[in-house]
């Protein structure tokens, strides 16, 4: 009986859903819908991308990101027509840039954080492991994937304590000091980067990091029938995308005004 | 007797490292595309030079071969992966490699040989990214094009990347990988080694 619960205790896991799935399935994903996303041109197949997108990470216990972006991505799109009538010269070319850009990334962000969220490390060491990457292509993947939240972590506590000995605090500060600003947060970003490595290294040490061993994980990690299907899923959606593109219904323009 | 494979904990600095360097190679080449093409075909060496200070710190830390090569690897796959012109990532691996290999090689590694390997991987990460521009110009227009972006600034590039301002601009990429290194050298020599966190 006690087993059983300490059985349990162990073997919880925070993420359900689609997050389960198996971490190279997560990374291929990220990496079709990446390559997609740059060549589907149309408004209804991109739409129907981000929409994909946040479905599946709605289903992957993190309903809230995904339907906050698919908003924001509503939003811009519709701002970004608004501003083919509005015609200053330069700030018009520069915001439709940004626009266009940020619609492109907008999927990318959207899959790409969530992968990030809802992979634990030791299954994403073990299933690159089994896809036959050596150990110094996954240590500095996984380590990278690990240390991005971190860094921001980080700067923001180097701004807070910028911003209490008031350096570089306004606006008006930083424009006037641009290089010593950016030195001021690089160089301390950095040190706590030597740092933080220090730790992680003899952590991963300890855990066993550098043995050449096969690994295990607690939870299976498994290239299994969900995730062919899945994939198989994915790749016809990408293949519908595309036909979609060179119909008609690709060229209808979604936002429009009046 | 040094140690010449690599070994977890410089894995993890590389990691580490890479993971800054690929986020202030976004944060500078979004805000130079935002601001027009002049700009934007200037991003790399720019690049380059702010770059230059963490690989700095990253060869003085792990002073081996291989250090660049994953580096500029690990950063030229992701750049695939943001949907860049695919010879960007191609320029960062290929560039990566050849500095490391050629450059650094097998023997022990020198401050001039830091800087001139870094000059060789910045000149041919420009070279990667800006002279598609106007080899396979059709093609990166048409792509462009199709992205939505506007037709001035598609035009604004083309005149930009015509053969003069083109060899200015890849020889910008190596003056920026090479003041990139200096600046790095610099950098490290005032902060790092006064406390202590590297060895001159």
């Amino acid at each position: 009986m006690i087993n059983e619960s300490v059985r349990n205790k162990i073997t919880e896991v925070t993420f359900h859903g689609t997050a389960r799935l198996d971490p190279r399935l997560k990374l291929l994903m990220l990496i079709i819908l990446g390559c997609v996303s740059f060549f589907i041109n149309g408004d209804v197949p991109s739409l129907l991308l981000m929409t994909a997108v946040t479905v599946f990470v709605a289903a992957g216990s993190d309903p809230k990101w995904g339907i906050k972006m698919l908003i924001i991505y509503i939003l811009i799109s519709y701002l970004n027509i608004c501003l083919k009538y509005i015609y200053i010269p330069v700030i018009s070319l520069m915001i439709s840039m940004f626009g266009v850009t940020v619609l492109k990334a907008m999927p990318i962000v959207t899959l790409g954080r969530w992968v990030l969220k809802s992979t634990y490390m030791d299954e994403l060491t073990v299933a690159l492991e089994r896809a036959g990457m050596p150990l110094t292509v996954i240590i500095p993947f996984v380590v990278m994937f690990r240390y991005i939240p971190t860094l921001g972590i980080e700067y923001k506590l180097i701004r807070n304590t910028m911003k209490i000995r008031g350096v570089s605090d306004s606006f008006i500060k930083i424009l006037l000091h641009p290089f010593a600003t950016f030195e001021y947060i690089l160089i301390p970003l950095l040190m706590r980067c030597l740092k933080v490595s220090d730790e992680l290294a003899a952590s991963g040490t300890t855990r066993g990091m550098e043995r050449t061993n096969k690994r295990y994980a607690l939870q299976e990690v498994r290239f299994g029938f969900i995730e062919y299907l899945i994939l198989a899923f994915v790749l016809i959606f990408v293949a519908g995308l595309f036909v979609l593109e060179k119909t008609p219904a690709g060229h209808f323009v979604i936002w429009r005004l009046g | 007797m040094k140690n010449k494979k690599l070994v977890g904990k410089d894995l993890i600095l590389i990691g580490a490292l890479t993971a800054v360097m690929f986020v202030i190679y976004m944060i500078i080449s979004i805000a130079m595309s935002f601001a027009g093409p002049v700009t934007n075909v200037f991003y790399p060496p720019v690049v380059s030079v702010f770059n230059g200070i963490v690989m700095m710190l990253l060869l003085a830390k792990v002073p081996k071969l291989g250090v660049l090569s994953i580096a500029g690897t690990i950063q030229g796959l992701l750049s695939f992966l943001l949907g860049a012109f695919w010879t960007v990532g191609t320029g960062l691996i290929v560039g990566a490699i050849l500095a490391d290999f050629l450059i650094i090689g097998f023997k022990d590694i020198s401050t001039k040989k830091m800087i001139a390997a870094y000059s060789v991987y910045s000149g041919i990460f420009t070279f990667g990214a800006i002279a598609p521009m106007n080899i396979f110009r059709d093609a990166f227009m048409a792509l462009t094009l199709k992205n939505g972006i506007s037709q001035e600034y598609v035009d604004g590039l083309i005149k930009m990347t015509e053969w003069p301002m083109l060899t200015v601009i890849i020889i910008a990429g190596f003056v920026g990988g090479f003041l990139g290194g200096l600046l790095g050298l610099k950098i490290l020599k005032k902060h790092f080694v006064k406390a202590g966190l590297v060895q001159a």
